[in-house]
């Protein structure tokens, strides 16, 4: 019978006897509400309007009654649920009713408290639909609330539910009868040993005397309390206990067995289970999953020196299978969906699979828009390059600019001379931007056949791309060299260059440190003509440029001499070059166009 | 009673505070009388960190409900350091049978101390405790403290049953476990007895405690694993672990040595030293068993925890023992707890092939000698400020020459050498149906402890069953004992 509890401070209510029909009234239509909600919860989803509706009512009826009111105990029967000895709710479905659902686990009372919050209730009813839809053998309502310990809805399942679940063949009887008389009877005589353990220990009271230091550090210890450092480290193993993921633990330990495991039959199932679970890893694109696996597969296998050779074949056959699975079309369909989980566990199986994953990866990297990827992806190409220069470059092509140029950049990093003459046959390509990326690259490597490569493109349509080239070309002291350049510049078509054009080509006389170059530049700045005066003036302010470049006395007495004389600009120029020279603020390597 | 939203949580130090000062109170209040100066000092410190708690909310309340306690909606945090305050406050919240305490926004120094004193200055009945605190409440008319009886849920869990049939259940129960030859195991019924084993520990620790010194019941390997079972749940209740988590680690204990069903009984039971071979054979056990609940694995009812524990009970910290890791750096939590309890359990256990079996208090001081080298430090102490430095079940002679078996430990850490003992003989050596007594109680003039272990005995000398004395307790403690089963 549930008592009301009572407040000593309030006045006490008599206690009831039978319930009065308003609460019988009460409690039945918060049980007919019960049932329909948990029916609406099988139906509806989660936020469905209607399933909130229900749980709202619930929850109100239930707020309605504990007004005041401190609980609402319900007893159990297979198929009824009664309240103080009056049935308030019936149902002989087994398949739907909520009695026999409690019933069928052993529960006697279930118990609403004051103070039942939407969250409990949420939590109570979401409990009861999981429950229900497990298989009878595996659902058990009393363990499932006991596990959610809900602060007010409490139970009670006796222990004969259990008893009965044992089973009966297995019991044997037991006697759990003591007779006392039996058992405090007669008398008991110290061993000598003991009485002398007895006298010694009365000569050294608690074990006050020497014993081994270990010992008696050891149980000093024990009878302190556990100071902060000793807490900190149980919360911090509790807290890694629950961090641990099962997945990752199976797999870690799937590992460990099959190291230690010999049979053949159970060295199979573990493969088996680790293939499943490389299998699953590939659907969802778990590459980190599948990267771990096949780096532990290659450990395992380092491993098993000695090992049966049956074994040393099965896992031999493991490792194949898990690199030759690769989910090529899957991974291309996610990646332009943007559905890559981890870009950079993607590229760490691309690198784990070695080189047929470059061709993939290369594709991927042209079609993505996803930065992260892109950045991350420049590094594998890097080490991919590193390897096989030539492997990489082969991913390149007409229609792929974006990874083009990102291989370009790859060999601009590494240097490596085999790249040299990929580079150059990037030079031809139509798209202007590759054909800039890998003349500035090859303009990096110090090799004759890089720069030899570069002369050619002096006679590209582009003149962006004339003028990238005069400025990665570095005409040394090539007294060769020198005077092809010089000869190009002399030319009256030089003088139809645009500004900028020219600028490069005499920059790139201003860079050589040979004589030549420099007398050059110092005799066109001091050349003066009454025809082609604007052209002239442009290549007059080139050379300026270029001698400021170059620095040194020569350049700066020309720079004097032509300060004093001759067109307005070009004196300016030269003034203003001859100041930073002096103040040594000269901007080397800037194009003034 | 739930308390508004937009309501600031009480600080969860000050709450504790405020906890530990109660207990200190109601402990001082046991011991001292009324005009006692700590005592009067100690609740006036209780009463500032009610007030301070009273700077957030108006009305604190103190409830307890099923093993939990809250403080306005605050569930207390269960941890190891603070478990016996917990235990302790539980059990006189039990005594008194008060669902709630409520101190009012205006409380007195004075109605508070009062309260204390009104809560601990009369023995109260077993039968119904609360009709009689309620009648002195009313009369003490304190009208900014108010009490409510606890519902009575709890009663109907009898705290007052016979556990042996329990304990007893759970080995048959492993039997069927043990003995499993399909693909799918079943966990329902062992979760169900986890459950019980939990409940009974949150009631009462001792009786339980006792029981594990119950061994080789119908089988070495079930009785075992049935005892690893139960302290470890102990254990890992003191340690925190969420209702869940016990399910769990009840379930990897009662199963960390089912791969010994793999190795032949001749060898397990071998009465001398073990050749290397067949040493190999018997560490092959931890990853036997390891295997075999992969295999059983496929209903997902077995968590991996309990697959950790059967293959890693037999490492220490350091990664020593077997198998060896070539991958994993450290064992899990669980294999930490259930390594130091299957240790304990197995050399306190005889077996033919052990030509002395150590007494409970033996067996601890061994484990600390081997410290860490063989145990995690912190679940070693743990365990044995668990069960006490003479665990329940031990049979020791005391300084007044009498013979008495350890029925209960103390659960405080300068007391872990002083637990209640129930006298079995005389200084004579006769046999005697003796009291229970607390051997941290002193003379009457407070100068020394009345009585005093000397030393612990092995019962087998005597042909002591201690389970017999234990069982009688049990059975004195609760209703009739129960006939044998059919």
């Amino acid at each position: 019978m549930a008592t009301k509890t009572s407040d000593v401070q309030l006045a006490a209510n008599p206690e009831s006897g039978a319930p009065d029909i308003k609460t019988l009234s009460s409690v039945r239509e918060i049980l007919r509400h019960l049932s329909k909600t948990v029916s609406a919860h099988k139906l509806f989803p989660d936020l469905h309007e209607s399933l909130i509706q229900f749980r709202e009512g619930l929850l109100g009826l239930f707020q309605a009654y504990f007004e005041d009111r401190d609980e609402l105990e319900l007893d159990i029967e297979a198929n009824a649920f009664r309240y103080e000895g009056e049935v308030v709710l019936k149902d002989d479905n087994i398949l739907r009713s909520l009695p026999h659902l409690f019933f069928k686990d052993g529960m006697k009372t279930l118990t609403f408290l004051k103070g039942l919050v939407s969250t409990e209730l949420d939590d109570f009813l979401s409990l009861i639909k999981t429950t229900s839809l497990l298989p009878l053998e595996v659902s058990d309502i009393v363990d499932a609330l006991w596990q959610k310990e809900f602060e007010h809805i409490r139970f009670y399942a006796p222990d004969d539910y259990l008893e009965a679940q044992v089973g009966a063949a297995e019991r044997i009887p037991i006697q759990f009868q003591v007779y006392k008389g039996d058992l405090y009877r007669g008398r008991i005589e110290l061993k000598p040993d003991d009485v002398a353990a007895m006298f010694g220990a009365l000569r050294d009271p608690e074990g006050a005397g020497p014993k081994p230091a270990a010992v008696d550090a050891g149980e000093a210890i024990l009878f302190t309390g556990f100071d902060e450092s000793e807490q900190r480290r149980l919360e911090s193993l509790l807290i890694a206990e629950r961090r641990m993921s099962d997945e990752q633990e199976s797999i870690d330990l799937t590992f460990e067995l099959l190291l230690a495991e010999d049979r053949p039959e159970v060295v199979e199932i573990l493969l088996n289970i680790l293939e499943q679970t490389h299998a699953a890893a590939l659907q969802t694109l778990d590459f980190f999953k599948v990267v771990q696996l096949i780096g532990k597969a290659d450990q395992l296998a380092e491993r098993l020196e000695g090992a049966a050779p049956e074994k040393v074949r099965a896992v031999e056959q493991f490792r194949r299978v898990l690199r030759e699975r690769s989910p090529r079309n899957e991974i291309r369909r996610a990646a332009a969906a943007g559905r890559i989980p981890s870009p950079k566990h993607l590229l760490d199986y691309l690198t784990l699979m070695g080189p047929p994953a470059l061709p993939l990866a290369a594709e991927l990297y042209e079609s993505s828009r996803d930065t992260e990827f892109r950045a991350l992806a420049r590094d594998y190409f890097e080490q991919a390059g590193r390897d096989n220069p030539q492997g990489l470059a082969e991913q390149a092509g007409e229609d792929h600019p974006f990874i083009t140029k990102a291989i370009i950049d790859v060999f601009g990093r590494t240097r490596d001379p085999r790249a040299v003459s990929s580079l150059i046959a990037f030079m031809a390509y139509r798209e202007k931007s590759v054909r800039l990326r890998s003349i500035q690259t090859l303009g990096s490597f110090d090799d004759a056949t890089a720069q030899k490569a570069l002369w050619a493109s002096l006679r590209d349509e582009n003149e962006e791309v004339r003028i990238e080239a005069a400025a990665q070309i570095k005409l040394g002291t090539d007294p060769g060299a020198v005077r092809e350049w010089i000869g190009i510049v002399s030319e009256a078509a030089f003088l139809k260059k645009s500004s900028a054009e020219k600028a490069a080509f005499l920059q790139a006389l201003g860079r050589s440190p040979g004589e030549e170059a420099g007398a050059f530049l110092r005799g066109l700045v001091e050349k003066s003509s009454f025809f082609g005066r604007a052209k002239l003036r442009e290549v007059r302010l080139g050379a300026v440029r270029a001698l400021e470049a170059r620095g040194g006395t020569e350049a700066a007495e020309t720079l004097e001499a032509a300060a004093r004389k001759g067109d307005r600009k070009v004196r300016e120029a030269c003034r203003e070059a001859l100041a930073r020279l002096r103040s040594g603020r000269m901007d080397s390597g800037k194009r003034r166009i | 009673m739930t308390a508004p939203e937009t309501k600031p949580a009480l600080n969860t130090a000050d709450i504790m505070d405020m906890i530990i000062n109660f207990h200190v109170s109601i402990k001082l209040a046991k011991l001292y009388a009324s005009n006692n100066r700590q005592l009067q000092e100690r609740i006036e410190v209780l009463y500032a960190s009610i007030r301070k708690l009273q700077d957030t909310e108006d009305l604190i309340q103190l409830r307890m409900i099923e093993s939990f306690i809250f403080v306005n909606r605050q569930r207390l945090k269960f941890s190891f350091a603070h478990y016996p305050i917990y235990q302790f406050l539980l059990d006189e919240f039990e005594g008194w049978q008060i669902g709630m305490i409520s101190f009012l926004a205006e409380l007195t120094k004075e109605e508070l101390r009062e309260f204390i004193l009104l809560l601990t200055q009369r023995d109260l009945p077993k039968e119904d405790p609360y009709e009689h605190l309620a009648e002195d409440f009313k009369a003490a008319a304190l009208p900014h403290i108010r009490i409510q009886k606890n519902p009575t849920m709890i009663a109907a869990e009898s705290r007052d049953r016979n556990v042996a049939p329990i304990y007893f259940l759970g080995i048959y129960h492993l039997k069927q476990v043990f003995h499993f030859e399909g693909e799918t195991l079943n966990l329902r019924v062992t979760k169900r007895w986890i459950q019980t084993i939990c409940k009974v520990l949150s009631f009462d620790e001792s009786v339980l405690f006792g029981l594990t010194s119950v061994k080789n019941f119908e089988d070495y390997t079930l009785n075992h694993s049935t005892n690893v079972c139960i302290l470890s749940l102990a254990l890992g209740r003191r340690l925190g672990l969420s209702r869940p988590e016990l399910i769990e680690l009840g379930i990897s204990a009662c199963l960390h040595d089912v791969g010994k069903y793999d190795i032949p009984q001749e060898i397990l039971n071998k009465p001398g030293r073990l050749d290397a071979q067949e040493r190999a054979i018997i560490e092959k056990h931890a990853a036997r068993g390891a295997m075999k609940l992969i295999q059983m694995r496929a209903a997902q009812q077995i968590p991996i925890a309990a697959i950790l524990v059967a293959l890693e009970h037999h490492i220490t910290p350091a990664l020593a023992g077997y198998p060896k890791y070539a991958w994993k750096t450290q064992t899990a939590l669980y294999s930490r707890i259930v390594k130091v309890i299957d240790y304990f359990d197995a050399i306190t256990t005889k077996r033919v092939y052990r030509p002395k079996t150590l007494t409970p208090s033996d067996a601890l001081k061994l484990m600390i000698e081997q410290g860490d080298k063989e145990f995690d430090p912190l679940i070693l102490k743990a365990f044995v400020q668990m069960i006490g430095i003479y665990p329940i079940g031990s049979l020791a002679i005391l300084d007044s020459g009498e013979l008495a078996i350890v029925a209960k430990s103390n659960p405080q850490a300068a007391f872990v050498r002083r637990p209640a003992v129930k006298l079995i003989t005389d200084a004579q050596g006769n046999h005697v149906d003796g009291p229970i007594v607390d051997l941290a109680e002193m003379d009457e003039a407070e100068t020394k402890f009345k009585k005093s272990i000397l030393t612990t005995l092995d019962p087998e000398k005597y042909g002591i069953r201690i389970f017999d004395y234990l069982l009688a307790m049990d059975s004195a403690a609760g209703a009739a004992a129960s006939p044998g089963h059919p």
